[in-house]
């Protein structure tokens, strides 16, 4: 299998964050990839681009998948992450109330894109933040 | 389990389009979507309060068949489009995550 593409994710669209994860859900449903794998993809991808609308200006989701893996590159356009120790902290949360609202804002997500991805790369500064991160299929 | 064998006991209405018996296994109750993503397992009913559109995603990606939400809680016509699409079942009962759950189990 090869694919790739491209998503525009707005800032504060909580609407609209999903295309992403969804699109790329059944592309691998498709193509026979374990649920397992798929699992952990969606909550990659999905809290990525969670992260993207509630946190930065807004910016984009890039996917390069083949026979062996997916690649996901999400990259945003700021303000970007302080301190990005402090943001992987299980329930460290600068959310807005609009997030919290929509039930998000647990200072989770991070940490679970973290745990859910065999290689997970992570860049900011006040310009924007670049997550790069890999799954495996086998 | 089975919606038809809970249904009665929780005062539930099916808002979707598919009335049929559907199954689940297990029940993940919370709001805050990220421990969703993180603790639900594929074929748990999902009770939550939370109502929105994100609500069916994240329900969509982790194959959870049914939203059950407490406290009457109604979803958007938009939201219930959405569910029907991705079949996904929706429903809605007046009583409150607790006394749901110990309907449900008797407890």
């Amino acid at each position: 299998m090869q694919a790739t593409g491209k998503f525009v994710i707005e800032s504060m669209d909580l609407d609209n964050a999903g295309n992403a994860s969804s699109t790329i859900k059944k592309m691998l449903t498709e193509a026979g990839v374990s649920k397992s794998i798929i699992k952990r993809v969606s909550i990659a991808i999905y809290e990525a681009e969670i992260n993207v609308v509630i946190h930065s200006y807004g910016g984009t989701c890039t996917y390069y998948i083949d026979d062996e893996k997916i690649r996901v590159v999400f990259e945003d356009t700021g303000p970007g992450i302080e301190d990005i120790e402090q943001a992987l902290e299980p329930g460290f949360s600068t959310a807005n109330n609009q997030a919290i609202t929509y039930g998000f804002g647990a200072g989770m997500g991070l940490m679970n894109i973290k745990n859910a991805s065999d290689e997970f790369d992570i860049t900011s500064s006040h310009l924007g933040t670049t997550l790069d991160i890999k799954i495996y299929f086998n | 389990m089975r919606v038809i064998d809970i249904l009665n006991k929780i005062e539930g209405k099916i808002l979707t389009n598919d009335q049929s018996d559907v199954f689940f296994e297990g029940i993940y109750a919370g709001d805050l979507l990220s421990n969703v993503m993180s603790h639900a397992r594929e074929n748990n009913l999902l009770l939550t309060i939370m109502s929105n559109m994100n609500t069916i995603a994240v329900a969509c990606l982790l194959d959870l068949p049914i939203i059950l939400f407490a406290e009457g809680v109604i979803p958007t016509d938009e939201m219930i489009d959405k569910a029907n699409e991705e079949k996904i079942m929706l429903i809605s009962s007046k009583y409150s995550v607790v006394d749901i759950i110990r309907k449900i189990y008797g407890i």
